[in-house]
Formats: structure tokens, C-alpha cells, sequence
């Protein structure tokens, strides 16, 4: 626990080991490796630096684990790459070598360094000092903790009951551990059923998930919610607690699914799992292998149930088994649950609002899953392919490749992953159904690189299916509906034009429309494309960053049945190690009151987002930390007014020390952002990842949450001469602390204000939001700093240094700070810090 | 083994031989009788028919055409020796294709009993160099054993030609690509062989009837190329002769020429042949003394 | 404007017997092995011949191009999805000839081999060249029974 009583001496000596890794010529190539571990010896309290070629490789851990002996250290900086990747394999290490784990820190000098300044040794080498100063003056901060071990509920849910879904939920079942599998539809199946054969073997589509839906329908493990939706969830890893609203049914479990009642309604209605192409009664079976296989009432449509007051009794009447309820009510769940399987899915991209190709305007013009149905023999048209407008065979089919897909203009700049194959298929379909359809297939390029797919695409080829490379431009209706398309020929350079029967529009996927209420429910992140974002795209791609929260099937991103079914086994093994440990340690980021300062004022409890401070006006007494429900985002550390809140591992001190490192040299020319751990700090990494490059003048410090970023960081680092700060964190409703940055966002306000009213000039002070995706965003916004930088002249930092003493009061925290490397400031002067309770 | 051993041929000139180059004929005759070969003779053959236009023109009458020569020689009961790579390419790809397809087979055998003919008994249809290769592979001495004037210090350049081993579905005849049994038969009758990048390519013939300008560029790149490499070109072609020898006599530009030999005509004087018997002056336009003067031949003709 | 035409396509690829034909990925292997299309790009592209001839442009018949191959089989032979580009362009041909669009010297040569069994006529200093040599003369007359093969007979 923080206990300086005598802040400049700390408890024990600082003894600190300093690695510069080479990471190969990652860092080396751009870095002096050599010369930066030079530098740091000469830090105060680092007894040792080294440079070393691979610091993650046994023989590099070996080393550090070594050096802490003989060397006696009890502070360890490695400066490599991204803490998101290796603070966990170093952590380890020191651990095994006897120290404790949170006294060891990492500068990132491969993200956020050499990889985003490839062509600048000189500046990255600088920047990589000031990098590792910045680690060895936070690293004299540091503390041991312990982490708390919370326990881990061992039931799951899955949410969405398509394939992936299924799959998921089955794997957790069979594993032994109860699942709640969330429907939104009154039948599991999702996508799946609706196609009428996959690729690249041709399997009937429903035939083999049928098998899959009955199991998990029956499956005592599984508890199926159709019709039902997530409405809320708190806790955290472990200790979810779901609120499902299960929607009334009005047929009870007794439906034996005969369809006499159907038969019977007078009402109709076009039926969605057509895509509209058939209709239903009001009361229905989205289709026949429909698990649960029991009827369903569409209330708005049902005559009784939409005006309140029994006018129809067709369907009661026509029921044998008495399984008709009109008096079914909805009901909200509250379900515990240990892990959370997101499985919700995609839609298909809707050309009805462009008319993409006369969609919507011409009858002949169809969607590709309009043609599943056609196809389909369960379908409207019993499985023979004809055109909606004469329902004729149509002799020349023409399909249209990447609709609503690869395209920047309508907003789906990716490739939807299936549609070449699904088009290779269906074509191969038509010449099953009609061997003497002619069939063109209109592309830019045909993606056929799944196991299977090119021998696929190749039959289709020997069947006789025409590839024309290149994008129609236009489509017109000649007489009888026919279609005339037209084309360049992007081989032969030359226009082509072609009359057709029928045009199938391939559509692509895209992140279901209702996705924001999960994503927000679950603070989730989403890539640029507006799917789920996946903690590590290589090495954890089912987990999230939330504890406890996994991704399979289309949510995560467009993909086949197969890569679907694989993602859902992975997720379901990822959620059932979690489950299977019965418990998992929780990083140790809670904060810590120090009752002597506190005033009881509420601030804290008041931004919390967690309700995690207990506190009541009337007691008028320091307030109690519920540490379970603590995340430690650190929003009421930086609003608190008295600094009476210590933040574990994120303490004032070291963030004050951090700035202090950053600013010792020419901090006029220098721009500090703060990135919060979840988004903007991933974002930055992204931006090294993709070797985004960017001007040097940036300095990162990493805070769990923007949240957690005090005005007076801000005001501290202008003190000390800085160009220009950049504060920024997660997307509004993106945070990955519900609300936290919500309060980033007021604090900035605030801040503005009281910086316009002192007379600094507040374009200093920036804010900004950046995914994990948005490393171009991140490098963008650098690259608007550093132009901000150069309008700063001289003046105008000594100025803001002259109005800073006058009017703001630097914080103790920030006295302490450095005070162990600073002799001019006499530990007299600094008042203690006194204990946290 | 029994096919290594074959020494009975029915011969196939085709018309290009048979019609503009009897020298040809007359060295096959020689190097077949030296090598102990019997050559049958059969009557009534047409022109193979010519694999480029005849087939482009009609493939059926193609096909038809091939199949009638095919019958004529399957009373032989002898493989078909063929002087040409066109006259291979087209009866080799005939007997294949007719022997593949019953279809094909029984249409065109509809045709030809309306002339009394039928081609029931299939046919093997060989290069001559074919046999050449792989009697030398079998057994060297046979060929080198008769080599009484051997080439030596003559540079080679040999040129396959197209249709001796493509398309290799139907020719199964060396390597497509690099063909190299030419090569092998220069070096066994003692000349040097040069090898030289544009070996493979086509001599541009086929199109002399539809663009002479582009046709003859086809040739006179691959003569230029020799120019200073080689004392002169070797085919196995008749066509592949006609192209390389029309396309320098028609160039003014260039009064230096490359000699072109028909490889029958090299293997007969390396095995002692007299040149009278081998009708040069009917064949050459392009001079070929120096190469005779080199071998120490001496001919009347060439005078 | 080129005319995509499903039914010449039919034609086309009945005529070709096999669909593997069609297997073309545009690759360009063909083209860059093509020593005619090396020599005059603009005027003779393998691989844009394939494009039409599969897209079904019957216009293609009338083009130039379709005379340039030398049918020396670089092409099929360096071909990755095994596409007969020779069987291909002897395909169009026939159905260009079939109407009347083949080149005057195709033609002549075409009705010579029907007409007489050979390309080339027998001059007299050739026949006595064989003469000396010894060889067999066979005469334009020599062949019989060749040019009934080639009668239709209906029925």
C-alpha cells in the first residue's frame, strides 16, 4: 500500500534493470538500440541496462530473471513492444524471479516508435530515451499488489441462435456446463436455414443443420429463449447477470406443430423467412423443421390480438390440443451467468434503397438470397427457379458480383467473404435445375480460396458458367421484362453488352442492423466495418476486450458456415477454460482513499459507472469501495478534489513523474497524448502495426481509461513548458467503462473554459476519440497536433508558464513525483503523503 | 524391345517432299538403306492433309482426309514413317483422336467406305527422326558405326519446329518445351551444336498465307539471331526449309546468308552419300558450298 | 459495342465438343508465350480472343486476328488450366469459312487439297529431278477415291 512516509527516500533504494529489446531489426532497424541502453544508465536508480536481441525469447527472460538476482532489482522497465502484447510474458518472468509483478514496466518503443518513425533513426532514437525515461522515472512509482480472485460462474449464454450460435452452445453443453442459447426469432437456425445449399459441397443446406437445431432444442444443458431478447448486463467477467425479455408466444409448449390452426386464420402476411416471397397466416411456422417446432402468434396481425378483444377465434377452435393462449404475457429473466458467447450474426445488404441495378424498379432484378428461396424446394416457388415476373424458366441468367460490397461509395469497403462462392453455387444450381440456362456471372475478382473452393469454381467453368470480368454499369428493361446490361469487359478493354432473363444482385453481409444495442449493453468495439472487434486479430480472435465476453459466426465478421462453426467451437473452448478455472484474478487497478484528505464531498460516487462507491450524503463520512464491482477505470481518482483517491498502479505520483521524464528536455517541441489502454492506446498501436507513419514529436502515456486523465496532468505538463496535449480515449458509447468517458468529455469542457479564462490557448488542449481500429485516424490526429506545435512560439510557452505559477497551484503529487531526482526540491518543501486507509 | 527393333516402314512424303524437295526423299532412302531399314511403298496417298489450313478450313474434312491416308497404310500392317512435322502432327493426331473417339471413328469410316475404305486396324504414325532417337538411344553404334564423313567443326543450330513434339497430348514426343532429340543426332554424326535462346520458336510458316511480312520477320529474327553463331540451321521439317530458305532469298537487306539443311541431307553425307544423289540445286536457294567445301564434298551441282 | 450472343455461345462450345475449353482465367500466359503476339500486340492477343470467343461475340469471326495464329501450340502447351487455344481458334475458323469469311488464299488452298489431294502442283523440273533420282512420281490423278470420302450423302 502507498506508504511514503518519507516521499524523495522511498521505502526501499530503487534498484531498477532496464532492457532495450531489438526485436530483431523491428526496433533495431530504427532505433540505436545500443545507445538508448546506454542512456539509461545513466537514469537515476537504474543499476543496470542492457540491450538485448529478443527479450520475449527464453534466453532474454532467463537474462532479466538473472540480472533481478544478482543485481538485487525490485524495479524492472523493458522497453520492447505494446504492453497489450507482452506485459503478461514479463510480468511472469519477474514473478518467477521473486518480484512482485506490478513492479514491472514496459516502454513501448516498437509501436509507438520505431515502426511509426521507420525512416528517422535520429528522432526515433531520441524518442525511444524518452520513452525509457518516462518508464524508470513511472517505474520508481510502482508498488507490489496483489490481485483479488473473483469466481467464476459456471452457466454461459449464447447469444443468437444461428449456426454459430447453435454450435457454440451445443460444445459448452456437451463440455458439461448449463447454457441459455437467445433467439430473437421464434425459431433457432438463423441464416443457415433460409440457404438451400452450401459450397463448396453442395450439401443441402437445412439437411444438415436440422440434426444440429433438434439437439440443441433437447439438449438438457441447454436452455432454449426464442422470441426473446437481451435487454440488459452488468457485473463483469464471471458474475454476468443477464436481463432477457422473453416476448409471448400465445402457443404453449403442448403445439404439436399439426398447422391446423394456420390453415384455419383468415389473416395474412408476407412471410420473412421468404424474404417476403410467400406469405404466412398470423399465426405460423416460420418453417417446417422450426425448433422449437411450435406456432407462433404475430400479434399486430392476429385480429384478436392487435384490437384487445376476441373477434376471431379461428385458429382456438381449429386446436385439438387446446395449446392456444391469448393470455401469454412478457416476461423479463434475470439470468446468471459466467461467460457470454456473442454469435448475433449479420444482415445482407439491402439494394432496395440505391436500386442498385433497378432493383425494386424491374421485377427480374433479384437479391441472392431471394434466389435461396426460389431454389429452395421448401420455397414459394417449390424449388423451381422462375422469374417473378412471368414466373417462366429464364434462359439467360446474369449474376452481379460485390453488391453493397468492396465498394467505398456505399460504405462497404470490405469483402463480404462469400458471395464469389455462394454465386459459384447457385450457378452450378441452375444448371442442375435447367441444364440449359446460359449462365453469366459478372466480377472483379473471384475469391475462391477456401479448401475446396477452386475445384468449385473450376466446375462451374466446365459446366459452362460464363465469367465476365468487370462490373455492369447500367441495367435497362427491354419488352417482357427482359434485362439489357451493360459492361465493360475490363480484359478486353471494350464495351459488352448482354440481354438477360433474370439478374441476381450477389449482395454482400453487412453488421446487423441492432447490433448497437449489444455492442453498447457489452461496451464492445467495433472494427472500422462495424463488426466486433477481437482482443488480438492473430492471437485472440474469439475473445473481446471485455472479460468473459467471446465472439463466433458473422458478428465478429463476414464469414462462411464452415469458418462459422469453427469460430463457435473456438469460443465455446475459450469460455469454457474461463469456467472450467472456476475462478480468474483481477488486475489489481482498484483505487484506494486516503480518509485524511477526503471531505466526504460524493464526487466519487456520483461518476462512478460501476456505483462501485459506497456513500451517503447524510453519513458525511469517506466513502466504501465495493471492490468487486470496481473496474478501475479511474474517473473518480481524477475528479476527486481533495487527491484523496490513490489509484492502484496508476497512482498521481507516477503519471506526474511520466511528464516529468517527458518534459526535462526541449518539452516546447514535444506534444504529450494521453491514450486510454482499451482504444486510442490500441488504436496507436494499430497505427504501428500497420506501420503508419507519423511525425516524433509525440510522447504516449497509457492510462487504463481518458476518464482517468486529471485537469491538472493536463495543467502540470503546460507548466513544465509542454507544446501541446492530446487527451483521448474510446468513441461516446463506446467506452469500454459504460460511461467513463462521458466525463472525459465534461472535464475537457471545463478545462477549455478555465484555460480560455487564464489566457492559453486552449487549441493546445485537444481531445480526441479513436477506436482500436483507427490507427490512420490516431496518425492523422498526431499529424494535426504537430502542426498545432509549430504555431506555438516561445513567448507563448514562457507566457503559459508565467500565468501557470500565478494562477494554479501545482499538486503535492506532482512535488513527490520527482522529487527523488530533483535536489532543488527540498523534501521539506513536499508534504507527505499521507496513508491510504 | 520389339519397337526398338522395327526396320519396316511404309513411307509417307507427303506433298512438300514429294512435290518440291525429292532430295529429301532420296537421303531418307540412302541414311534408311545404310541403317538396313525397309521402306514399303503404298499407293494412292493424298496430302496428309496440311494440320494448319485444311483443319482450320474444315475439321471434318481434316479428320476425313487423314483417315483415308491412315487406311491406305493399315494394309501395310507397318508404321507409318513420316518426313514432315506437319504430315506427323496431322496423321499422328488423326489415328489418336479416331482411336479415343468411336464417335468420331465410326462417322468418319462412314465416309470412307464410299470410297471402298475402311480404317479399322489402328496405325502408329513415327517421325523419322522419332525412329532415328530412339534406335541411337538403344544402341549408338548402329547410327556412329555408318558415319564415314563425320561433321565435324560444323556448327549446328537445330530447329525442332513446332509440330515434332506439340501439341505433346498427341505427339508424346520429347520435351515440348525443350526438345532436345535433334540435338542428340547432330552431336552422334560429329557436329557442334548450338544452343541459342529462340530454339523453340515457331519459323512463322503458317502465316505466310495470311500476312508475309509477319511471317517472314518470324524466320529472319530466328536467322539473325544465328547470324554469327552458326554455320548453319538444321530442320526436321520440310515447311520449317521452305520458310527459312524463302525468307532469305526474299531478303535483300542481307546478303549474308545461313545455310538450311534438311537433316536427312547431313545424316546422308555424313554417311558417305554422294551429293549428285541428293538433288541440292533442286532444293537450296540459299548457297551451301562453304558447308560442302568444309566436309570436302564435292559437287558439280553446287559449281 | 460488343454483343455478348448466348446462342453463338452454344454454337460455339458445341462445336468445341468439350466445355473444358472454357476454363480460362485470363491469366495471360499465352499471350506472353506468343511469338506472333510478340512481334505485333495490337493486331493478334491469344487471350483476348479467348475472352470473346467465350463471352459468345460473334463479331469475332470477322476479325483479322483470327489468321495470325501459326497454331504452334506455345500457348496450349504453357497454358495452367490446360485451355486448347489452337482447338479454339481452328473452331472459329471452320465457322468463318462455313461463312464465307476466310482469307482468298485459305481458301485456295482449302479447294487445292480437295480438288487435286495436294498444295503444291508437280512442275516439270521436279518430275524430272525424280526421274534421275529414281524416285515414284504419283500425279495429281494418282490418288483415286479421295474426293468421294468428302461427298455428303444425305439419307
Amino acid at each position: 500500500m502507498p506508504n511514503l512516509k518519507n516521499p524523495g527516500t522511498p521505502k526501499e533504494e530503487p534498484r531498477i534493470g532496464v532492457y532495450v529489446c531489438h526485436c530483431g531489426l523491428n526496433i533495431a532497424g530504427s532505433v540505436d538500440c545500443e545507445s538508448v541502453a546506454e542512456f539509461a544508465k545513466t537514469l537515476p536508480g537504474v543499476v543496470i541496462a542492457r540491450d538485448y536481441r529478443y527479450m520475449c525469447s527464453d534466453p532474454g527472460q532467463e537474462l532479466l530473471k538473472q540480472d533481478i538476482k544478482e543485481y538485487r532489482l525490485n524495479r524492472v522497465v523493458v522497453a520492447s513492444c505494446s504492453p497489450r502484447l507482452h506485459e503478461p510474458t514479463f510480468r511472469r518472468a519477474v514473478m518467477e524471479a521473486g518480484l512482485n509483478p506490478y513492479l514491472f514496466e514496459m516502454a513501448n518503443i516498437r509501436e509507438h516508435c520505431s515502426w511509426v518513425h521507420l525512416y528517422d533513426r535520429e528522432a526515433a532514437t531520441e524518442k525511444a530515451k524518452d520513452l525509457v525515461k518516462m518508464s524508470v522515472y513511472r517505474a520508481y512509482h510502482l508498488e507490489p499488489q496483489i490481485e483479488i480472485k473473483v469466481p467464476i460462474q459456471q452457466t454461459a449464454m449464447v447469444i443468437g441462435g444461428g449456426v454459430a450460435g447453435i454450435q457454440a452452445a451445443l460444445d459448452l453443453a456437451d463440455t458439461g456446463y448449463h447454457v441459455y442459447l437467445v433467439e430473437k426469432e421464434p425459431s433457432i437456425g438463423g441464416r443457415m436455414a433460409q440457404i438451400d445449399k452450401t459450397f463448396p459441397t453442395m450439401d443441402c443446406s437445412i439437411c444438415i443443420l436440422a440434426p444440429k437445431m433438434a439437439e440443441a432444442g433437447r439438449h438438457p444443458n441447454i436452455t432454449l429463449l426464442t422470441n426473446a431478447e437481451v435487454e440488459n448486463i452488468s457485473g463483469y467477467i464471471g458474475n454476468f447477470n443477464v436481463q432477457v425479455r422473453k416476448k409471448p408466444r400465445y402457443v404453449t409448449a403442448d403445439c404439436t406443430a399439426c398447422g391446423d390452426c394456420s390453415k384455419a386464420c383468415p389473416q395474412t402476411a408476407p412471410n420473412e423467412f421468404d424474404v417476403g416471397l410467400a406469405t404466412r397466416k398470423a399465426i405460423y411456422i416460420p418453417f417446417p423443421q422450426a425448433v422449437p417446432a411450435q406456432y407462433i402468434i404475430d400479434p399486430e396481425l392476429c385480429l384478436t390480438l392487435s384490437k384487445g378483444a376476441i373477434v376471431c377465434e379461428e385458429c382456438i377452435k381449429a386446436c385439438e390440443k387446446k395449446a392456444i393462449d391469448f393470455t401469454d404475457q412478457e416476461e423479463i429473466l434475470n439470468i446468471e451467468v459466467g461467460t457470454i458467447i456473442v454469435a448475433t450474426g449479420m444482415d445482407v445488404y439491402d439494394p432496395l434503397k440505391n436500386h442498385d441495378y433497378g432493383y425494386g424498379l424491374f421485377p427480374n432484378v433479384i437479391t441472392s438470397l431471394e434466389f435461396e428461396r426460389l431454389i429452395n424446394a421448401a420455397g414459394p416457388s417449390k424449388g423451381h427457379l422462375i422469374r417473378p415476373s412471368d414466373r417462366k424458366i429464364p434462359k439467360t441468367v446474369a449474376f452481379i458480383q460485390c453488391v453493397g460490397s468492396r465498394s467505398v461509395r456505399d460504405g462497404n469497403e470490405y469483402c463480404s467473404n462469400i458471395c464469389c462462392m455462394n454465386t459459384v453455387k447457385d450457378a452450378l444450381l441452375i444448371r442442375e435445375h435447367w441444364p440449359d440456362t446460359q449462365i453469366f456471372v459478372f466480377y472483379q475478382d473471384i475469391r475462391a480460396f477456401g479448401k475446396g473452393f477452386e475445384a468449385l469454381y473450376r466446375r462451374s467453368k466446365e459446366e459452362g458458367v460464363v465469367y465476365i470480368r468487370g462490373l455492369p454499369s447500367r441495367i435497362e428493361e427491354i419488352g417482357d421484362h427482359n434485362l439489357r446490361i451493360y459492361a465493360e469487359d475490363t480484359l478486353l478493354g471494350k464495351e459488352v453488352v448482354l440481354d438477360a432473363e433474370l439478374v441476381i444482385l450477389s449482395v454482400g453481409l453487412i453488421p446487423r442492423k441492432d447490433r448497437d444495442a449489444i455492442q453498447k449493453i457489452l461496451a464492445l468495439s467495433l472494427t472500422e466495418d462495424g463488426f466486433f472487434l477481437e482482443a488480438h486479430p492473430k492471437l485472440r480472435p474469439v475473445d473481446t476486450a471485455v472479460g468473459g465476453v467471446f465472439l463466433a459466426g458473422c458478428a465478429e465478421g463476414p464469414k462462411d458456415i464452415k469458418d462459422s462453426v469453427t469460430q463457435a467451437s473456438a469460443a465455446a473452448a475459450r469460455a469454457g477454460i474461463l469456467m472450467a478455472k472456476g475462478e480468474v484474478a483481477v488486475e489489481a487497478l482498484t483505487p484506494q482513499i486516503v480518509e485524511d484528505l477526503c471531505k466526504a464531498c460524493g464526487l466519487c460516487a456520483k461518476v462512478c459507472p460501476y456505483n462501485a462507491w459506497m456513500w451517503s450524503k447524510e453519513d458525511r463520512k469517506p466513502p466504501v469501495l465495493i471492490e468487486a464491482s470496481c473496474q478501475g477505470c479511474g474517473t473518480c481518482g481524477a475528479e476527486c478534489p481533495s487527491d484523496a483517491i490513490v489509484m492502484r498502479h496508476f497512482p498521481d505520483e507516477a503519471i506526474y513523474a511520466e511528464i516529468d521524464a517527458l518534459t526535462e528536455e526541449n518539452p516546447e517541441r514535444k506534444v504529450l497524448a494521453f491514450c486510454c489502454n482499451w482504444c486510442s492506446y490500441a488504436g496507436a498501436d494499430l497505427a504501428g502495426v500497420s506501420r503508419i507513419q507519423y511525425p516524433p514529436e509525440v510522447r504516449i502515456i497509457r492510462t487504463m481509461c481518458s476518464g482517468r486523465v486529471d485537469m491538472d496532468f493536463v495543467l502540470y505538463a503546460l507548466s513544465r513548458g509542454i507544446g501541446a496535449v492530446l487527451v483521448s480515449g474510446c468513441h461516446i458509447g463506446d467506452c469500454h467503462y459504460i460511461t467513463a468517458n462521458h466525463q472525459t468529455k465534461k472535464r475537457m469542457e471545463r478545462l477549455w473554459v478555465r484555460l480560455e479564462r487564464m489566457g492559453i490557448r486552449k487549441e493546445r488542449v485537444q481531445l480526441g476519440w479513436f477506436s482500436a481500429a483507427e490507427g490512420a485516424q490516431f496518425a492523422a490526429k498526431i499529424r494535426e497536433m504537430v502542426e498545432i506545435l509549430k504555431t506555438v512560439t516561445p513567448e507563448e510557452i514562457e507566457k503559459t508558464k508565467e500565468i501557470l505559477a500565478k494562477q494554479w497551484k501545482v499538486p503535492q503529487a506532482a512535488l513527490r513525483a520527482t522529487a527523488f531526482v530533483r535536489p532543488e526540491r527540498r523534501m521539506d518543501e513536499v508534504a507527505t503523503r499521507p496513508s491510504a486507509s | 524391345m520389339a519397337e526398338m527393333d522395327q526396320t519396316v516402314f511404309t513411307l509417307y512424303t507427303g506433298c512438300l517432299i514429294d512435290r518440291r524437295f525429292p532430295g529429301f526423299e532420296a537421303a531418307t532412302r540412302f541414311v534408311a538403306e545404310k541403317l538396313g531399314w525397309e521402306l514399303k511403298e503404298a499407293s494412292g496417298f493424298t496430302c496428309c492433309p496440311d494440320p494448319v489450313w485444311v483443319r482450320s478450313s474444315n475439321v471434318e474434312t481434316w479428320l476425313t482426309l487423314a483417315a483415308r491416308n491412315l487406311a491406305i497404310a493399315s494394309t501395310q500392317e507397318a508404321p507409318l514413317l513420316t518426313l514432315c512435322n506437319g504430315c506427323f502432327e496431322t496423321l499422328n493426331s488423326a489415328a489418336k483422336i479416331l482411336e479415343h473417339s468411336p464417335k468420331k471413328a465410326e462417322t468418319v469410316n462412314q465416309r470412307l467406305q464410299q470410297a471402298g475404305l475402311s480404317y479399322r486396324q489402328p496405325v502408329q504414325v513415327k517421325h523419322f527422326l522419332q525412329v532415328l532417337v530412339d534406335l541411337y538411344r538403344q544402341n549408338p553404334d548402329r547410327l556412329t558405326s555408318l558415319i564415314v564423313r563425320p561433321l565435324h567443326g560444323i556448327r549446328l543450330a537445330p530447329h525442332p519446329g513446332c509440330h515434332l513434339t506439340r501439341p505433346s497430348e498427341y505427339a508424346q514426343f520429347d520435351d515440348p518445351l525443350n526438345p532436345r532429340a535433334l540435338d542428340e543426332i547432330l552431336t552422334a554424326i560429329g557436329a557442334e551444336v548450338v544452343d541459342y535462346p529462340e530454339r523453340t520458336h515457331c519459323c512463322g510458316l503458317p502465316i505466310f498465307a495470311t500476312d508475309r511480312d509477319l511471317s517472314l520477320s518470324m524466320a529472319r529474327d530466328k536467322v539473325s539471331a544465328l547470324q554469327e553463331k552458326a554455320d548453319a540451321i538444321v530442320v526436321t521439317c520440310p515447311s520449317c526449309f521452305l520458310q527459312f530458305e524463302t525468307a532469305q532469298a526474299l531478303d535483300r537487306e542481307h546478303p549474308h546468308k545461313l545455310p538450311v539443311f534438311f537433316l536427312s541431307e547431313l545424316l546422308a553425307l555424313a554417311m558417305g552419300a554422294d551429293p549428285k544423289a541428293l538433288a541440292f540445286q533442286a532444293a537450296h536457294r540459299v548457297p551451301i558450298q562453304a558447308i560442302l567445301e568444309k566436309l570436302e564434298v564435292y559437287t558439280h551441282a553446287q559449281s | 459495342m460488343l454483343k455478348i450472343n448466348p446462342e453463338f455461345r452454344k454454337t460455339l462450345s458445341q462445336a468445341l465438343g468439350e466445355e473444358v475449353l472454357f476454363l480460362c482465367y485470363q491469366c495471360g500466359k499465352c499471350s506472353a508465350h506468343c511469338p506472333v503476339f510478340h512481334r505485333v500486340p495490337d493486331r493478334f492477343n491469344p487471350r483476348k480472343i479467348l475472352e470473346m470467343a467465350y463471352l459468345g461475340v460473334e463479331q469475332l469471326l470477322e476479325d483479322p486476328a483470327l489468321w495470325l495464329c501459326t497454331t504452334c501450340y506455345e500457348c496450349v502447351e504453357n497454358c495452367p488450366q490446360t485451355v486448347n487455344f489452337v482447338d479454339i481458334i481452328v473452331t472459329l475458323r471452320n465457322l468463318a469459312m462455313d461463312r464465307g469469311l476466310a482469307p482468298k488464299s485459305v481458301l485456295d488452298e482449302y479447294q487445292a487439297v480437295t480438288n487435286k489431294g495436294f498444295v503444291y502442283p508437280l512442275t516439270g523440273r521436279i518430275r524430272k529431278v525424280k526421274e534421275e533420282l529414281g524416285l515414284s512420281i504419283t500425279g495429281d490423278g494418282d490418288s483415286p477415291s479421295f474426293q468421294q470420302v468428302l461427298e455428303v450423302r444425305h439419307g
